[in-house]
Parts: C-alpha cells; structure tokens; sequence
C-alpha cells in the first residue's frame, strides 16, 4: 500500500475527517481493482460491509484495521476472501450491535450532520489558513478579476471592473467559498492544507470563467464555457508573452491585439497580473515604445527642418530686400543717365 | 540677380521656393495692370496667390499652376507692346 495514503488515513482523527476516511478507503480498494483483486472482490467487500449494517462513521477502527491488515498482507486475489472480512467486522460486532438499532436511520442522518459540517461556514483561521494559502487565495480571485483585501475576521473581493464588492465566505474544509451575495456561486479553492503548491488542478470557477494555473511553465489557461473558447498564455522561448486561441479544439490565428483585449474583456487586468506576476514582456509593449521613440526621434527631426528652413528664409528675404534695394538703386541711375541723355540731346 | 539672393532663394524648401515664385509673380501682374491702367487700357489679368499651406501640391501641379499666370503676363505684356508700337507710329505719322 501506498505508505503515505497509510499514514494519511492512520492519522486522521477529527468526527469532520471520517467521511473522507470512508471515501479514501473506497478510493484505495478501487485504485487496488485494476491491479489485483477484482472487481468482483470490492462488491464483495462492500457487500459484506452492507450486510454488518456498516456504520462508516462509527467504525473508524474497523476501517483502520482493514488498511492494517491489507497493508500487512499485501495485495493479492486471494487476500480478502469474505471469510477474512467476515472474521474482521465480527471481531468489531458489539460496536456495530450497540449502534445498530439506529443504524437504518442514524446513517443518513450522520452524512448529513458530516456534509453540514463539511460545507459549514467559518471565518478564516490565521493558523489554519497559511501564508502559502493566503497567496494562492489571492492569486485566485487576482487572476479572475477581483481585488482581494482582509480584516481580523473576513476577505473581501472587489470586481476590478464593476467595483462591487463582496464578503467571502470559507466552507469549513477551505476548499470551497462563496461570495456572501451570491451563495449559489461556489468557489473551488482546492488549496491544500499542507501548503502544497500549484498545480493545473487548481481551479476557480467565477462567473463561468474557470482559470487554470501552472506555475513549473509559468502557463495561465483560461475557459470561457459560454463561448467554448480557451485561451493559453505562456512565455517563448525569449520569455516573451504568447497566447493561443482555441475553439473547438482548433486554434485560432486571430490578431494578437484583438485577443488580448478579448481576454481583458473576460477577466479584466488578467493580462497585466500575469506579466508583472512572472516577469514576462509584452512585445506589444515593446513595439509601442519603439514606435514612440521613433516618433519622437522624428518629431525631433521635423523640429530641425523647420528651425533650418525658417532660418533659410529669413536669409532669403534679407538677400531679397538687399536685391530689390539695389535694383531700385540701379533703376534710378539708369533714369539719371536716361533724362541726362535726353536733355544732352535736347540742347 | 546677385549670387547672394540666388543661393538663398536655391536654399529654401520647395513650399518657400512656389511662393517666393508667385510673389515675383504677382508683382509682374500688379504692374502691369497698373501700365495698363495708366495706358487706358482694359485689362482681365489675374495672378493667383499660391496658397503654402497647401503642401501635398505635386510639381506637376505646380508647373500647370504657374505656367497658365506665365502665359497670362506674357498676353499682357504683348497687348502692351502692341499698343505701344500702334501709338508710337500712330504719333510718328
């Protein structure tokens, strides 16, 4: 057996754990089926159970002994004959006696006391709810358009876009929450208690928009599930910004810039957060400060040409004004010499 | 012409160049309008005044521009000339 899953089960010990401590054993007994013992076997088993009237919130030993004595034997067909799990249960029996005359009504009425406790609202708890969780929480809502801010006993989110604010509320297993305004609309966190890191597991569903993340490759993958459209973002090999557009499992070779603010349409300011957050570039970004360089480099050169040309006309007309002086100058000796001539001839 | 107005007149952008042209232009046109007017004679001559805010104008455009002013000034001055010479023999006989 799988030593973790083991120890994991061995050690859980809280009433609100025993469910999962149920579940885990189901999980374990099927993930064993493919491999070694049949599908037959675990109806067997769980058939058997049935029968003792099993009781899976009140017979935690009994589960813990079944891991014990499968993790003991190893698996093999032939381990847990009906006789085995038989022999088990009965050596637990006066505990499943001593709760059977409830056990055709207490059952359901345990789940349900379990699954309110599970989904339980609580406020966070600053020993539970770690640094690494608390960022991964706010990467969440980041990521999905919303700003994330905290008081002693609450978070709260406001919508980037249309500013409205709202209460989070924590179910008790911190995997879940809601916006107080809109209970309906669960959030899956699924941030795990031992602080364990990303993974493309973690998934918020907000408004229909699901975001993946996948922190090893630096990769965001949205869903937009009313269009059936899914964006990738991811760094080349420059580490600068790419995006994909599939649809239908095609991709799309839309315009770059039309997809961006497609994005930032969905979940606004996304694409910003997810540049500054892994320090990638936008070439985008870059041509535009290019262009405006060069923009500005011909400004300045346009500035030039004019300040040169209007020197050059200034020079111009002073040689014009020079010009004509002279001309009107010249004018009135050719007059001169002219009336002289005519009053030579006259005399 | 001095070497002086020339090389500054050559120094100029062809915006300045097409007005400095029909300055020189429309000058021509005023004076002999004013002859004319002097001489008793009728005169339709019209110079147009380049507009230099009109910049996407192309060369090709501007020889059409300024060769129908050139060819009006030309029509005048001849009218001129004519009614000099006719005058002149008119006073000789």
């Amino acid at each position: 057996m799988n030593k973790n899953i083991t120890e994991e089960l061995l050690n859980i010990k809280s009433e609100s754990s025993k469910l999962n401590l149920y579940i885990k054993l189901q999980e374990y007994i099927l993930e064993k089926t493919t491999l070694k013992i049949g599908l037959d076997k675990i109806d067997e088993i769980l058939s058997i159970l049935e029968k003792k009237s099993y009781d899976k919130t009140n017979n935690e030993s009994l589960i813990k002994e079944l891991i014990l004595e499968l993790d003991k034997k190893g698996i093999s067909k032939d381990l847990l004959n009906e006789q085995e799990i038989a022999d088990l249960i009965n050596k637990h029996s006066p505990q499943i006696t001593s709760t059977k005359e409830n056990t055709k009504k207490k059952p359901k009425k345990d789940k349900q006391q379990i699954e309110e406790n599970e989904l339980e609202e609580v406020l966070y708890d600053a020993d539970k709810l770690t640094k690494e969780m608390e960022y991964n929480l706010r990467r969440i809502f980041n990521y999905s358009g919303y700003t994330v801010t905290k008081d002693d006993t609450h978070f709260y989110v406001q919508n980037k876009l249309t500013k409205k604010q709202d209460k989070i509320i924590f179910y008790k297993d911190f995997n879940h929450c809601y916006f107080e305004s809109n209970p309906e609309n669960k959030v899956f966190i699924n941030i795990s208690l031992d602080g364990q890191k990303y993974g493309t597991e973690n998934i918020s569903s907000i408004d229909g928009k699901e975001v993946y993340f996948e922190e090893e490759k630096k990769e965001v993958i949205i869903r937009d599930s009313a269009n059936d459209i899914t964006y990738q973002l991811y760094p080349n090999k420059n580490n600068e910004l790419s995006i994909t557009k599939i649809k239908d499992n095609n991709v799309l070779a839309d315009n770059y810039s039309e997809v961006k603010k497609e994005i930032d349409r969905l979940i606004p300011g996304i694409i910003a957060e997810y540049i500054k957050e892994y320090g990638i570039k936008d070439l985008e970004k870059i041509n535009e400060n290019i262009n405006d360089k060069e923009q500005t480099q011909l400004d300045k050169k346009e500035e030039l040409i004019d300040e040169l040309n209007e020197r050059n006309l200034k020079e111009f007309n002073e040689a014009l004004k020079a010009q004509q002086e002279k001309d009107i100058r010249d004018a009135s000796m050719k007059i001169a010499k002219s009336n002289t001539l005519t009053l030579d001839i006259g005399d | 012409m001095s070497e002086e107005l020339l090389i500054a007149y050559n120094k100029l952008d062809i915006v300045e160049k097409r007005n400095a042209m029909s300055n020189e232009l429309m000058m021509i046109g005023q004076m002999l309008r004013t002859i004319s007017h002097d001489l008793n004679m009728e005169s339709d001559l019209k110079v147009k005044n380049y507009d230099s805010s009109k910049e996407n104008i192309t060369e090709d455009d501007t020889l059409t521009f300024l060769y129908e002013d050139v060819y009006n000034i030309k029509r005048e001055i001849l009218q001129i000339f004519n009614y000099i010479s006719i005058k002149k023999k008119t006073n000789n006989h």
